[in-house]
């Protein structure tokens, strides 16, 4: 498995990860209020909101999506290219 | 008045937005419907969480927050923010790449494509267009109910109208509909997509401004922080129940499965078609999950704070049977803010609203003209700017179908809402399918719509007990959704191993064996 593959496999991983943190229910009862405000069940829960951000970001770096062309770096030509110069 | 004026002044605002944008329109179908594939990663970001964020996210998130505690954070925020981003990531960007390359406009031209049969189209376009019109509903009713709260005691109109009763349902419904209709029918996708970029940003901005004006108000003190620990202090006293979280781990985990229907919502696609280059996705799916907790925990924690929120030494909402949970925040702006904040709350309200019905018209006028006007037609034997004609007259009709559902005032549109969710989440096997598995046949794909629909309907029918809805349905101690998507999945794989794979030809224009052959 080459070094790209096993950074992909890692960011899965972690979307696995962030899954069952997001189910998790260990905070759901805690009475403990967060800078005396916020309740620890939904600073939990912002906490993996602010997560999933970080490991999204991860993705778009070792894991997006091969062959995904822009389209102005597509062959002339390409079906959508055409379709758009014959009703212009 | 002042209300009125504002959300007035509002909707002309985006009147001229959707004019502005026709005037760079290039006057081609492909232009007015997927915007000539020119939208860049603000504008798509932009777009596509304001096309997710329905009035639910507002009113409803503070309605229910209310109801059950902090608890709904995590019900429908963190997981929204996980699996919305997945959706982009898993679907939308490989969809993207499909459709710049074959040129499609809808899911049904995907799908068709994919199976080889263009029967296959006239199986999945009505249970499309049957799952989005009652979504639609519930932005036309909401949309009348908040122009008529705050327009409730007017002295103006009282003199204009003869009563206090504020705008009725039907006018605002009706006028929301028609300044909808004005910048989608002149602005086309670009016109819906500016719109939405400037009504995300507006709700976003003003749910801040008023979470921090009602925690002044309920603590009392002048400083910000300080009114943060007074008001939950409150709610520690009063509802203390409220501060915690309650739910069954398995009725939670079904709640999971409710923010991956965004995976098959055909206004969504047409959004993700618009995308400049698969890049410009990069900044929807690392910036959605902190969107939504922008706008959901603020209203979380004032849905909470109201359970215990006093005005004049009595609780702002006492306790009450027939309670309308969704009046929660409208009567929270009313009576702990001044007139002009009242009014740009509403339009924010709106906002959130229109950006999601926008997408919704245009995307069903797609629909109609790509899968059932042209379908099947060469596209040099079809006149462009009749299918834009078409579109718009369609998008005329739809509007006119769902404005006139609305005057039935259907009850329970929240349940039904998680409904039409849930049988978008049942579809999402069949594009995951498409998308990644080679085995998948065209018997495999229809038996799971099928069973979809069935399951559906008996669900709905049987064991819920008919419409409206019980507002605590559970199936299995979950919600019905986890029982739908699994039986969609598991009739996709069955029979698609029990009949013929698909020809290796058809194959290869999805799964190439190398990146050269893309």
């Amino acid at each position: 498995m080459g070094k790209s593959e096993r950074r992909r496999l890692g960011f899965w991983c972690l979307v696995v990860l962030l899954i069952v943190a997001q189910q998790w229910p260990g905070f759901w009862k805690d009475e403990t209020l967060v800078a005396e405000f916020l309740p620890a069940p939904l600073f939990y829960h912002v906490l993996i909101s602010l997560a999933a951000v970080a490991v999204w970001w991860l993705g778009t770096v070792v894991a997006w999506p091969q062959g995904a062309a822009s389209r102005t770096e597509q062959e002339p030509g390409t079906p959508s290219t055409k379709t758009d110069e014959e009703v212009a | 008045m002042t209300q009125l004026g504002i959300i007035i002044g509002y909707l002309l605002l985006l009147v001229l937005l959707g004019a502005g944008a026709s005037r760079l329109s290039r006057g081609t179908s492909r232009d007015f419907l997927l915007a000539s594939h020119s939208i860049g990663p603000v504008l798509l970001l932009m777009s596509l969480f304001g096309t997710t964020m329905t009035a639910f996210a507002l009113v409803g998130s503070t309605g229910k927050s209310f109801q059950l505690g902090i608890g709904v954070y995590g019900l429908m925020a963190s997981s929204s923010g996980i699996m919305h981003s997945l959706c982009f990531f898993l679907i939308g960007v490989p969809l993207w790449r499909l459709g710049q390359k074959y040129g499609y406009t809808t899911q049904v031209e995907f799908f068709r494509d994919r199976l080889q049969s263009h029967r296959f189209g006239y199986l999945l376009f009505p249970v499309l267009v049957g799952l989005v019109i009652p979504y639609l509903l519930i932005g036309v009713l909401g949309a009348g109910a908040v122009i008529n709260g705050v327009t409730q005691g007017s002295v103006f109109l009282e003199d204009v109208l003869g009563h206090k009763d504020g705008i009725p349902h039907w006018l605002g419904s009706l006028t929301v509909c028609l300044v909808v209709l004005i910048y989608v029918f002149t602005g086309g996708m670009r016109g819906t997509a500016w719109a939405n970029t400037f009504q995300t940003t507006v709700f976003m901005v003003l749910g801040v401004v008023t979470f921090y004006v009602i925690a002044s108000k309920i603590g009392g003190s002048d400083s910000f922080l300080e009114n943060l620990v007074n008001a939950t202090d409150k709610v520690k006293t009063h509802a203390p129940d409220k501060l915690v979280m309650k739910p069954t781990s398995i009725f939670f985990f079904s709640f999971l499965l409710i923010p991956l229907s965004a995976g098959m919502f055909p206004h969504l696609f047409q959004h993700w078609l618009t995308a400049r280059s698969a890049s410009a996705f990069k900044l929807p799916v690392i910036v959605h999950p902190f969107f939504i907790l922008l706008v959901w925990a603020p209203c979380v924690m004032l849905g909470v704070w109201a359970t215990s929120a006093m005005v004049d030494g009595a609780l702002l909402f006492p306790p009450k049977d027939d309670f309308n949970v969704n009046t929660v925040l409208p009567v929270m702006v009313g009576r702990l803010t001044d007139p002009v904040l009242s009014g740009l709350l509403s339009a924010g309200i709106l906002a959130a609203v229109m950006s999601s019905l926008d997408s919704q018209f245009l995307c069903l006028g797609t629909m109609f003209t790509n899968d059932i006007v042209v379908a099947g037609k060469e596209k040099s034997g079809v006149d462009d700017a009749r299918v834009v004609r078409v579109a718009r007259w369609f998008i005329v009709l739809i509007v006119g179908i769902t404005y006139l559902l609305s005057l039935l005032k259907p009850a329970g549109v929240f349940d039904l809402g998680l409904w039409c969710f849930a049988g978008f989440t049942g579809l999402v096997p069949l594009v995951l399918a498409a998308l990644y598995w080679k085995r998948l046949t065209l018997a495999g794909a229809s038996a799971s719509v099928v069973m979809m629909v069935v399951t559906w309907l008996a669900l709905f029918f049987g064991d819920m007990g008919g419409y409206p809805p019980k507002p605590r349905y559970k199936f299995l101690e979950m919600l019905p959704v986890a029982t739908i998507v699994v039986v969609a999945a598991v009739s996709l794989v069955l029979v698609s191993l029990v009949t013929m794979p698909p020809d290796k030809e058809s194959l290869a224009r999805f799964f190439p064996e190398s990146p050269e052959q893309e």
